[in-house]
């Protein structure tokens, strides 16, 4: 009897003590793992995606938005459709994107989530729900839209994803300002019960997301509008093949409106070729043409080694230059023209008469100070600026050539500038797009106005507007010229470079200018590449600069001058 | 100081209590701040979608249809013309 209760008290006391190990080691050794695997069962945790900001118009208007999009996903295994409803289907849904759920159900039968398409509208989305298909679903994805369409592609650029599949700014101000767009995004861990019901007696932490901010920019729609419907007809009247219009107030440097054709549009990137992807007007050169007399008449001016009424005597028949002949445009010349007449006529003898004068040592020093040969500085992803070649390397025929615009490149942004700063009384602008950024309705100014004074004198400044606005009283584009306004311009057709020598057929034709010429409220450069009617910057850019300027006079309420 | 002991535990018991209580009202309440929530976002996917259609029929490229469709003509302004002072119309009025 003894033996055998002693046998049930070692049993019970191995039993206790096994008890006692197995809670031990529940509840001291394996008890963080635990925790851990209860907590994760009832938490959830999520990422709240920070809203993407707006770029505004200056009227507060969106130029782009963002819009309800979904995610179109299959479950090859629960995935079921007849013939018909899969035909209904790729009316709805690219027949690519689907391909691999039809023609290769073997290779997706073990995944359990295939992506068919992205930025599925609401409308299709509703569709594709009507098809009553087993198996499909749709996930909430961020996209923008573009309600001025694809007018304004160039300036905004897109939204991609980057290499994390994370959305991402390209080009134009989603680029460069893509930190600001994004916004952080917020997380939230809630406990939730077996139905997915937050718990309110259970533990949340959450972090809000923080929006991105909205960018304001300066860019007037109206004005945009005008410029791209006016290019767009322009480009099919006169058979060019490329064009840019671009206008700024030069006292602030704010671009009203900048356009590029062909664009693209920036809600379907990717189905155009990635070479449109980047604005010509900041990240494409060109050789300037006989725009470019005006910057350095204004040069020669200011260093005062011509003035207006001062003639040229080396200006009655062509000139030879390091072996090479110049010519004026249309074989005709002006003997003892003063330097007005020069501009009128837009003179190449006697614009190189004008830049042998200033010497090529001041030209380089007045072309740095216009600014070019660097970065504007506009507030736009993907600028270049083409360098200027240093003083050692300039022949007498390359000073003889850039006096007349050729041989020298320019962005159309950097064009604008340059003038910007005649119109301007000398001053250099800035330019920039985007006026201030606002979060949480609080706004904050950016990119207040900076003016660089001293690049030429008021005196100087004066002269060549009053130079200009002759020649568009009186040069080849009057015919066009709207009237009873002050307009300051200058038209130029340059030969386009190809490999090593300029192609005898191809043209950049362009007009650059300002108005009123007396209280300038607007710069604008007009270039046309390529255009096949005349390649004559008289005949096609100017008028399209004087189209576009008289519905702006219009707009901006801006009258006839008295003194026309 | 018994008393101390018997107020302890009776303290603690309506805590206990009111927390069994506060905990059983509470549990359901999910119910009602997860309908809230839905109706919160449906809401503001409704707005979303309103905001969608404002933008895209108050812009220009929307107005230029519509003008095109309603075959309108552009307005086609007139400039007048300031007349120039006398003095700067005629310089030489004055002279004989």
């Amino acid at each position: 009897m003894t033996s055998r209760l002693r046998i049930l008290k070692i049993v019970f006391t191995l039993g206790v003590v096994g008890i006692w190990l197995r809670l031990a080691w529940w509840q001291a050794v394996v008890a963080s793992d635990l925790r851990l695997q209860a907590q994760l069962q009832r938490t959830t945790s999520l990422q709240l995606p920070a809203s993407r900001g707006q770029i505004r118009a200056r009227d507060g208007f969106p130029l782009v938005a963002n819009q309800e999009s979904y995610l179109v996903y299959a479950d090859p295994q629960k995935f079921r459709a007849d013939r018909e409803a899969v035909l209904r289907l790729w009316e709805l849904v690219p027949p690519a994107s689907t391909s691999a759920l039809f023609s290769q159900p073997t290779q997706v039968a073990d995944l359990s989530w295939v992506p068919l398409a992205h930025q599925i509208s609401r409308q299709a989305k509703e569709k594709i729900e009507q098809l009553g298909l087993a198996g499909l679903g749709f996930e909430p994805e961020p996209a923008r839209m573009y309600p001025e369409g694809t007018t304004s592609a160039h300036l905004v650029g897109f939204v991609g994803q980057d290499e994390n599949g994370l959305p991402t700014g390209y080009f134009g101000l989603e680029g460069y300002y893509n930190r600001q767009l994004s916004g952080k995004p917020g997380r939230v861990t809630l406990e939730q019960d077996a139905l997915n019901r937050p718990i309110l007696i259970g533990s949340q932490n959450r972090i809000l997301p923080q929006p991105g901010a909205d960018l304001v920019t300066s860019v007037d729609r109206t004005i945009q509008f005008i410029a791209f419907t006016k290019l767009a007809a322009a480009l099919e009247r006169y058979g060019a093949t490329a064009g840019t219009v671009t206008v700024m107030e030069p006292s602030t440097g704010k671009i009203l409106a900048m356009v590029s054709l062909p664009g693209y549009d920036p809600g379907q990137y990717a189905r155009f070729p990635s070479d449109l992807y980047k604005n010509p007007v900041i990240s494409e050169s060109y050789e300037p043409g006989s725009t470019f007399k005006v910057i350095v008449m204004a040069a020669a001016l200011d260093a005062q080694v011509v003035q207006p009424d001062t003639r040229c005597d080396k200006c009655s028949g062509p000139r030879s230059v390091s072996g090479y002949t110049i010519r004026t445009w249309n074989d005709k010349y002006y003997p003892v023209s003063t330097m007005t007449e020069v501009i009128q006529h837009s003179d190449n003898i006697g614009m190189v008469w004008v830049g042998q004068k200033l010497g090529e040592r001041r030209l380089l020093g007045y072309l740095k100070k216009f600014g070019f040969g660097q970065s504007t500085g506009v507030d736009l992803q993907e600028e270049s600026a083409p360098e200027l070649r240093e003083q050692s390397q300039w022949r007498d025929i390359d000073l003889a050539t850039a006096s007349f615009g050729q041989g020298i490149a320019v962005t159309p942004l950097q064009m604008v500038r340059a003038v910007g700063v005649l119109a301007n009384m000398g001053k250099l602008p800035t330019p920039h797009v985007v006026d201030q950024t606002v979060t949480s309705g609080r706004s904050r100014p950016v990119n207040q106005p900076k003016l660089r004074p001293g690049v030429i004198s008021t005196a100087a400044a004066a002269q060549i507007t009053q130079m200009m606005i002759n020649s568009v009283n009186r040069g080849e584009a009057k015919w066009a010229k709207p009237e009873g306004f002050l307009i300051a311009g200058k038209t130029g057709t340059a030969q386009i470079p190809v490999a090593g020598h300029y192609d005898q057929e191809k043209t950049i034709a362009s007009f650059v200018g300002f108005a009123p010429a007396d209280d300038p409220q607007f710069v604008m450069l007009v270039t046309l590449r390529e255009p096949q009617t005349s390649p004559w910057g008289s005949e096609t850019a100017a008028p399209l600069w004087f189209d576009i300027a008289k519905e702006i006079f219009r707009y901006l309420k801006i009258g006839p001058s008295r003194f026309d | 100081m018994k008393k101390v002991y018997l107020l302890i535990v009776v303290v603690n018991l309506v805590l206990g209590a009111a927390q069994l209580g506060l905990s059983h009202r509470r549990a359901t309440d999910g119910l009602v701040v997860a309908e809230a929530d839905r109706r919160r976002s449906q809401l503001e996917l409704q707005n979303q979608r309103l905001l969608e259609e404002v933008y895209l029929k108050s812009a220009l490229v929307y107005v230029q249809k519509q003008v095109n469709q309603g075959q309108l003509q552009p307005a086609r302004p007139q400039f007048v013309n300031p007349a120039l002072p006398v003095a700067v119309a005629h310089p030489t009025a004055d002279r004989p």
